[in-house]
Parts: C-alpha cells; structure tokens; sequence
C-alpha cells in the first residue's frame, strides 16, 4: 500500500470513531423546538404528549441528553408543524417570540 | 454575555469556552484565510436524510442570528452547506440573507475577516465579569456531574480500535483501578460493560452510517473516491479474548 492510501485512510476511521460517541445536548435544544413548534400554531401540552415529555422535564435545563432524542423530537416537531424548512425557521421564530415578550413586560 | 463582547471573534471565542453547557462536543471551529474568516460548523452522527439538513440548519440559522444581534451591520460573505438544496432552498436565501450555496465539501459561514475582528461598542465590563462567572459556575457544576461511565465510554471511543485496559483508563481518569471499579459499581456498571457498550455503538454506527458518509464523502470530496478508499468490517472475536467485534480496515488495494 502506498503512503498515500495510508493517509487517507486515517481520518474516515477517526470519524467513524467520533460519530460514535453518541453526543449529548443540553435540554435547552429541546425547549428551543417545543417554542418554535408553539409558535408554530401547535399548542404546546399536545407537542408534549406527542414527545413523551413532561413540562417539568422540560425546566431541567442543566440536563444533558443524546443527540438521538433531539434528532427524534426533531422529526416529530417537522411533522407537527408540516415544515419541512423549520431548522431554517427555527431561530427567527424565537425571535419574534421573544420580541412579543418584551413589549409585555 | 453576547451583547457585552468586544468582537464578533470575541462573541464566537466565548461561545466555544461555554458550549459544554450546551453540547459535549465542539460545534464549530474558526478558521481565518487571507481576508477572511470562515466559521465551519462540525459534522454530526445523523440517521436520516431529513436531519442531515436540519442540524445543520438550526446551527447555521442560530449563528446568524446572534451575528445580526452582536453586529448588526455585519455582513456574510457566503454561507455553505455539505448538503444538496432541498426543495425549499429559496428560505436559505431569505432567512440568512446570503448567498447560499449547497452540495459543498464542508457546512460553513464565511465572513470579511475585518468585519470579524471590527471592535464593537456596547461593552460593559461589570456586566460582563458577572455574567462570565455565572457561566464559569455552571460549567464547573457540569463537569462535576459527569458520571465516569461517560468519561470511560469516550475514552475507550478515543484510543478505539485499540483496546483500553482497566489500568490504562483509570490512570487516565485521575483514579486507582480499585477506585474506578468502585465508582463504576456505584454508577451500576462494570468496565467490561462499558466497554462492549462503546464498542458495539461502534459497530453499529458503521454498519448503518458508513454507506451513506461513503456516498457523501465520494459526493463532496472526489479526492477521497479513490479505490483506496476504506471500507471498516467487523468480524467475530472466534478464538481470541472476548470482545464483541474487532474492526479491520479493509482497503481495496489489498482485496
């Protein structure tokens, strides 16, 4: 084998190694989709039902957990809202939400 | 804190120090060029097509949007995405304001490198302090609650497909092999479990995902598409100590 092919090889097998490590992610992903999705249009209690979520664990904010979940309540909140653009959406929308809170304060 | 920084560098440096409280793993990384200064966003284990759009999507929307906050004036050269464009490609444009192109070799932002290094007004260094300390707290309460399972696991990933002895993890944990039995014991788990659960992680993310990075890789690196290209196989451990699977890196030049 040349050098060549050796050296190519080593970053695919160090990147098979890193996905692997199942990262984690904080809560705070999760309450970022539940309020796009909110302001969406889907009530929040129904989006929660839909994830299997209760609204305490929600307010766990410190908590970390596999990107795996985030990936499934993801899909769930792109099929809730029938968004297929909502990870592009997503920021904009806590923005205005956002916005509307602190004109009520 | 983001509105009290002296840069958009400077925003995207305290971002970096702080992301454990977000993710365990580096999200992005900057990378300066002549006159530019690129944010490339790292790759991330997905399983669907569909979320091989969306993670990157969410970060590359954050991003923007905390540019636009820190420096309003702030211009992005080009945004780029390692995915092909979507049906609805037209929201890129509209929502980041940019010119977006997908399809290429990696998830980017690039920005003029003096726009991202212009000083920005606005700094209140009280608040600043007070803030970065409450951050530096939280931090610290993190890394106190990692159980060792979780430092084990990512150790044995990391020297993978080496295998890592109790010896050698422990010293590398900061504790005695008596103490890290103990607290494994404690957490409800055992070296060997955690070991064959890394491994087989392992396994099986190359069994499911290795076939669609291949796809991607050949797509957006050509120069990686060679007959050298490596292909991971896992066999049977038949006659040798126990071990779930034992990868090789199989290359074509040797088939």
């Amino acid at each position: 084998m040349t050098r060549d092919a050796s050296d190519r090889a080593q970053p695919s097998q160090a990147h098979a190694f890193q996905a692997a490590l199942e990262p984690m992610v904080s809560v705070l992903a999760v309450w970022g989709l539940v309020e796009a999705v909110a302001q969406a249009g889907v009530p929040q209690p129904r989006f929660l039902r839909t994830i299997g979520w209760s609204s305490e664990r929600l307010q766990l904010m410190d908590e970390q957990i596999p990107l795996a979940e985030v990936m499934r309540i993801g899909e769930l909140a792109i099929d809730a809202t029938q968004d297929e653009a909502l990870g592009v959406h997503w920021a904009d929308r806590l923005d205005r939400a956002r916005s509307r809170r602190s004109r009520t304060c | 804190m983001l509105s009290h920084v002296h840069s958009l560098r400077h925003g995207f440096e305290l971002i970096s120090s702080f992301e454990r409280l977000f993710c365990d793993r580096a999200i992005f990384s900057v990378l300066d060029s002549g006159n530019t200064s690129t944010i490339r966003i790292s790759e991330w284990p997905v399983q669907t097509e569909r979320m091989h759009r969306f993670i990157p999507e969410v970060i590359v929307a954050g991003m923007r949007k905390m540019i636009r906050e820190v420096c309003p004036g702030a211009k992005i050269l080009q945004v780029s995405f390692a995915h092909s464009a979507p049906v609805y490609a037209a929201e890129y444009a509209r929502v980041l304001e940019s010119d977006v192109r997908f399809a290429q070799p990696l998830t980017a932002i690039m920005l003029e490198r003096a726009q991202f290094d212009a000083p920005l007004p606005r700094v209140d260094e009280d608040v600043y302090r007070a803030l970065k300390v409450v951050a530096e707290r939280r931090l610290e309460g993190l890394s106190e609650r990692t159980p060792y399972t979780i430092g084990l696991r990512e150790l044995i990933l990391r020297r993978a497909p080496k295998r890592t002895s109790m010896h050698t993890a422990a010293r590398a944990l900061g504790l005695s092999e008596r103490s890290l039995r103990r607290q494994l014991t404690a957490e409800g788990t055992t070296f060997r479990e955690v070991e064959y659960s890394a491994l087989g992680s392992v396994a099986k993310w190359m069994l499911r995902g290795c076939a669609n990075e291949s796809a991607r890789s050949k797509k957006s690196r050509s120069s990686w598409a060679t007959p050298t290209q490596p292909h991971f196989i896992a066999r049977s451990s038949a006659g040798r100590a126990p071990h779930p699977v034992h990868f090789a890196v199989m290359r074509s030049s040797r088939s």
